[in-house]
């Protein structure tokens, strides 16, 4: 389990500030809780726990996210020793929060562990916790795994008949919501407590209503009594070590990583200090019709270029009247857009004569205008240092849609064409294969961006492996239908340098809230064709639409063709070709609390038909956390094992961590099956992502930091 | 592909590529640096010399405004020249590019610290320092890890603490001594200013919570 921690190590290790709120300390399962029992509790708002827990055969790596103050989400990676073999399996759980605790009243929460999948862990709980003076005590109900100790008839047997028993084994390929079986059967009552002696040592204790049947009749060891007793200890404010003894014939060890979106402990990036607003009084005075001669322009353009350079920003173009300055840039550095306008606004303000009463930035993202930020230059002098200067400064500013700037007029001479590239370590990792949960790759990656003119961006990325882990005898794939993306581990494994992607990207608006892409190339790794996508979303509009269509043919597992081999469980075959066009309807709305929808209609890679739906919540400064669900018309049983698409996301941005400003993100996609149906073609930089950066809700979101 | 693989090392041991378009070193590249430097012993880095800040030192190019800045809790202090007046906000700027912005001596911002002061509101603590004691409320704001910009009101009171002189670089000014006490969110900070007729000679104004106070006089 090595890979989480790398991927959250970046996260987790800069941990998040004290809060004054008692310490919530974690169970077996990565949850809120004391030692296998759940309480009432929940994490702070929005705080990622990854947790490890080894007792006996069983090892849990849990991720656990505070979704919103009331809900928990955890998804777990378990491997449990069988006779012959390891199972591994996957799980989800919810927890609500119904009650807060009062006075008088204990916090009541309901859950559900392990509610989608082959339910291994399945169990459902209302617990209730109350603070005792320290001591946090907790009892609770459970049913399911909940209810195996000293269980009793379901009391929900009152309400109906069908409460009174549960289905066992799971349904169909697994992967399925099991709610007709959820608070069915034998139920039984648990409770326990914590006590924290000091701000590092916290003992719990609990009567166990988990009897652990299935693993005591593998003999992983016996079971002499429902108590359990632990010691947690506090290493740091992020990091907790729990040592417990279960059914008083077992040790377990239990460690937890926390870190919090909303909080970074090393505070706001250091940034570099903008330069200060020179008042029009003092800015110098050109005779009328000086915006008319060219060499005014090109001055001003000689002037800006490097100054902006040196704050990470370009200078795409700038157009000029007497009294109107439209300055387009490109922000490099800064991953709040309303940062690099202000920046550029006020380095205006230094060069600009003073006939110039209206300055006009337009934000650009990889080739596209996004938005224009129109303000009087009076408000820049007036409120660069009051008090509520930044909101003084919003509501004196005009954000309008950009289409119809002429670039080309605009332009600034040796902009284009521009080259980059990057050679260095490259780190990717498979999870989940049973035959090697981990899958890691090392590598050295070339990447480079070519863009001859505005718009027009050819990369391409170029990757060899340089040591893995990889089995020697690959998993080869039973999915009955074609193998659309199942096949990924050979091309994972393909030896000498692979080219990973070669696209040519012409991105235009063709109109006012009109976006535009057309693609070409090897699009990703496992496809390569054409691509076009139109976004219809208007500059303060939390609300978007858009429509993606590609032609696209399977690459080879090496090389640069279009004839992947057959796989069958029984190996390699003949080389096939496989052509589909595949496309969808996408609807985006961004909520006010930082929650972002997005669905999408249309064609899958396996030319499936059906609707995805992602959620995302997302912090201002550039983490996100979300996941998302796809249904097809394929059936369970042909998807396989699993039966749907699914996944966790996770967006990580680079400047939480190195404390400077930069607008790297990291992503990680937990997929805990990777399968044919519901398959998206993974491509980058699509049109929402790149415009609404620039769009009024996001500005707004990121005002304050307009004066810094 | 063994000339691969060792080109592959190398791009291990030092990640490589253009500058990029925003005038940096590609950030694989930034990255090592940073954890190559958590590897070197601490102790193999030198002190820096103290600077001696002398008058001459501090005011050789320039004949405008000039600060003398020190940061106890960053241990660190340097001399600021005014690079701009805008009404009644004056800009200074260090040589490391740290900035701060002052109003008739009050702390107004600071920026290119991190965890910097983005607004102060002290129209009323001005009034009452210049008269000598009071009460009065003063508002501050931060950046949150959020972006969002976070007010915190803070109830002050001043005092008068009698006549004093304040050398400032070898010049004597005869000040009256004021201190602020500001609770701030249950804690509490205090800021003293060393007053003569309406010019703030010398000031503790406090910042951030990581940055702690600064010590601001006024050379020239």
């Amino acid at each position: 389990m090595k890979l989480f921690w790398a991927v959250l190590g970046g996260a987790c290790c800069t941990g998040h500030i004290l809060v004054a709120e008692p310490q919530i300390t974690y169970n077996s399962f990565g949850m809120p809780g004391l030692i296998d029992m759940p309480s009432a509790q929940s994490a702070p708002d929005a705080e990622l726990i990854f947790s490890v827990s080894q007792s006996g055969k069983s090892l849990r790596n849990t991720l656990t996210f505070q979704i919103s103050p009331r809900l928990t989400g955890a998804f777990r990676y378990s491997a449990i020793g069988r006779p012959t073999d390891t199972l591994y399996d996957r799980s989800f759980d919810l927890r609500y929060r119904l009650l807060d605790e009062t006075e008088r009243r204990p916090s009541v929460a309901v859950g559900l562990q392990d509610f989608i999948g082959t339910g291994v862990y399945s169990g459902e709980y209302v617990a209730a916790s109350k603070n005792l003076g320290p001591v946090v005590a907790t009892a609770g109900i459970g049913w399911g795994r909940l209810g195996s100790h000293n269980g009793f008839d379901n009391p929900l047997g009152l309400i109906s008949s069908r409460f009174d028993t549960r289905a066992t084994g799971y349904t169909g390929t697994g992967g399925q919501i099991e709610s007709a079986r959820w608070f069915r059967g034998p139920a039984a009552l648990f409770a326990g407590v914590a006590w924290p002696v000091n701000d590092k040592v916290t003992l719990k204790a609990e009567y166990s209503s988990d009897a652990y049947t299935q693993e005591v009749s593998r003999g992983h060891f016996a079971y002499r009594s429902p108590i359990n007793l632990a010691l947690d200890y506090q290493i740091k404010p992020t990091i907790q070590l729990t040592a417990y003894a279960q059914h008083g014939d077992e040790i377990g060890i239990l460690a937890s990583l926390t870190s919090n979106p909303k909080h970074n402990p090393n505070g706001a990036t250091r940034d570099p200090a903008p330069m200060p607003v020179l008042p029009r009084a003092k800015a110098q005075v050109a005779p009328a019709g000086w915006s008319e001669i060219p060499s005014s322009r090109s001055a001003l353009m000689a002037a800006l270029t490097p100054a902006l350079r040196q704050d990470g920003i370009q200078l795409i173009g700038l157009s000029l009247t007497d009294t109107i300055a439209i300055a387009t840039i490109e922000n490099h550095r800064y991953q709040s857009q309303p940062q690099a306008i202000g920046h550029v606004a006020r380095l205006l303000s230094n060069v600009l004569p003073a006939s110039v009463g209206t300055i006009a930035v337009v934000p650009m993202v990889k080739g596209i205008a996004g938005s224009q930020v129109i303000f009087p230059r009076d408000a820049l002098e007036t409120h660069e240092a009051t008090p509520t200067g930044a909101a003084d400064m919003r509501a004196a500013t005009v954000v309008t849609d950009a289409a119809a700037i002429d670039h080309k007029a605009a332009s600034n001479e040796g902009v284009y064409p521009q080259f980059t590239w990057s050679f260095g370590p490259d780190a990717s990792a498979s999870l989940f294969d049973p035959d090697n949960p981990v899958a890691l790759s090392l590598g050295a990656k070339l990447t480079a961006e070519w863009v001859p003119t505005r718009g027009v961006y050819v990369t391409g990325t170029l990757r060899q492996n340089i040591v893995d882990n990889y089995t020697s005898d690959p998993r080869y794939s039973d999915s009955i239908i074609t193998h659309v993306r199942s096949d990924s581990t050979f091309y994972d494994r393909a030896d000498g340098p692979v080219l990973h992607d070669l696209t040519a990207n012409y991105r235009f608006r063709p109109g006012t809230n009109l976006y535009s892409r057309f693609s070409i190339g090897y699009l990703e790794r496992m496809y390569g064709g054409l691509s076009a996508e139109l976004l219809w979303k208007p500059v303060d509009s939390k609300f978007g639409l858009g429509f993606e269509v590609s032609a696209v043919r399977q690459r080879s597992f090496d090389g640069l063709g279009f004839a992947p081999l057959t796989v069958t469980t029984a190996g390699l075959g003949a080389p096939r070709s496989y052509d589909t066009i595949t496309g969808h309807f996408s609807g985006y709305y961004a909520f006010e609390n930082g929650l972002h929808a997005q669905v999408d209609l249309g064609r899958y890679l396996a030319k499936d038909w059906g609707m995805s739906l992602r959620l995302n919540r997302e912090f201002n400064n550039g983490w996100k956390v979300g996941a998302y669900a796809t249904l097809t018309d394929i059936s369970f049983d042909d998807f396989g094992e699993g039966s749907f698409d699914k996944g966790i996301v996770m967006e990580i941005p680079t400047s939480w961590s190195i404390g400077r400003p930069s607008r790297v993100t990291r992503s990680v996609v937990i997929r805990p099956l990777l399968r044919d149906g519901g398959a998206k073609l993974n491509l980058s930089d699509r049109l929402y992502d790149l415009v609404r950066d620039t769009h009024v809700p996001q500005l707004e979101a990121q005002w304050g930091r307009f004066w810094r | 592909m063994h000339r691969f693989i060792a080109l592959g090392l190398m791009a291990l041991l030092a990640g490589c590529g253009s500058p990029s378009v925003d005038g940096t070193r590609p950030l694989s590249r930034q990255i090592l640096d940073q954890s190559l430097a958590l590897l070197k012993p601490k102790a193999a880095q030198a002190a820096p010399k103290p600077e001696v800040f002398t008058r001459a030192s501090v005011t050789k190019d320039t004949t405008g405004p000039v600060i003398l800045v020190s940061a106890p809790k960053l241990k660190a202090k340097a001399s600021l020249n005014m690079i701009q007046e805008n009404g009644p906000t004056r800009t200074y700027v260090s040589d490391d590019g740290i900035v701060l912005l002052l109003q008739h001596g009050l702390l107004a911002g600071s920026r290119g610290f991190g965890d910097d002061l983005m607004s102060s509101e002290h129209s009323a603590a001005h009034r009452v320092i210049l008269k000598g004691s009071g009460r009065y409320e003063r508002v501050l704001r931060h950046i949150n890890s959020q972006n969002h910009l976070e007010a915190q009101a803070l109830n002050c009171s001043l005092t008068d603490h009698g006549a004093e002189t304040v050398t400032i670089l070898g010049h004597k000014h005869g000040v009256l001594r004021r201190v602020e006490t500001c609770d701030l969110a249950g804690r509490q900070i205090e800021n003293i200013f060393w007053v003569a007729e309406e010019t703030i000679w010398k000031s503790q104004q406090w910042v951030s919570d990581q940055i702690g106070s600064l010590t601001i006089a006024q050379v020239q």
